[in-house]
């Protein structure tokens, strides 16, 4: 969870111990902007193999919603 | 006729709604502040109250960019910076590719371009990121144009 909270921090630049699961990444984040959006969607797909569709993106709302599609059906 | 308002700012996104509406009210020639803002069910914003104006906003870090028109429109807006190769591998076209990863030099803005371009696109056309990246070529599409200042790069594109 650690891990992924710091792929995550890396790509809405700003530090990990400033977001946790509960953060809303487009309301709370200053510089959201649909780059960040793919970025998430590329890692998630490079670090864990998990293809998020883009509406499946559009319904996560906080890290923890990316979080359980990213770590879907692996042990946690 | 389009015209593009640029800024740059330290909040852009508290600040980009109030940009836009300035650069309605210098689009139109006056300084009234009477625009009513909505948004479609992607998110598009919209006038209600001048249906026949059309605006599009992008921000980035420093910096936003608002297009006004009389047709629909889009922009998008980033600032040059070492880029995501991933997302060009997984959601550029080859043939974007090709140009994107032509050259070392310039590798960067060239990767702002297509990005820029192919979001000036989709929010002109509406839709948001509901159409997928790759299925669609930018670079030959005339109806976009692509400003590189300021150590920003933004786009527009308007029917």
């Amino acid at each position: 969870m650690d891990k992924f909270l710091e792929f995550i921090s890396e790509i809405l630049e700003v530090e990990a111990k400033d977001i946790s699961m509960d953060t809303n990444f487009r309301e709370d984040v200053e510089d959201w902007d649909s780059m960040k959006g793919f970025g998430i969607i590329c890692m998630v797909e490079d670090e864990y193999g998990i293809q998020i569709k883009v509406p499946d993106f559009l319904n996560c709302k906080t890290i923890g919603d990316l979080y359980e599609k990213a770590t879907a059906g692996a042990e946690k | 006729m389009i015209k593009l308002y640029f800024a740059e700012a330290d909040n852009s996104k508290i600040e980009s709604e109030e940009f836009a509406r300035t650069a309605l009210g210098r689009y139109l020639g006056s300084e009234r502040n009477e625009f009513v803002i909505e948004k479609n069910r992607y998110g598009k914003p919209c006038l209600k109250n001048f249906p026949d104006l059309h605006f599009n906003i992008s921000h980035t870090k420093g910096a936003i960019v608002c297009a006004v028109s009389n047709n629909p429109v889009g922009v998008d807006i980033e600032k040059i910076k070492p880029f995501n190769r991933s997302i060009a591998e997984k959601f550029f076209t080859r043939k974007e590719q090709e140009y994107l990863f032509s050259k070392d030099a310039g590798m960067d803005i060239r990767f702002c371009e297509i990005w820029t371009k192919k979001e000036a696109y989709v929010k002109c056309l509406g839709i948001g990121m509901t159409l997928p990246f790759d299925s669609f070529d930018i670079l030959d599409d005339n109806r976009i144009v692509t400003v590189n200042m300021n150590g920003y790069v933004f786009s527009c594109c308007s029917d």
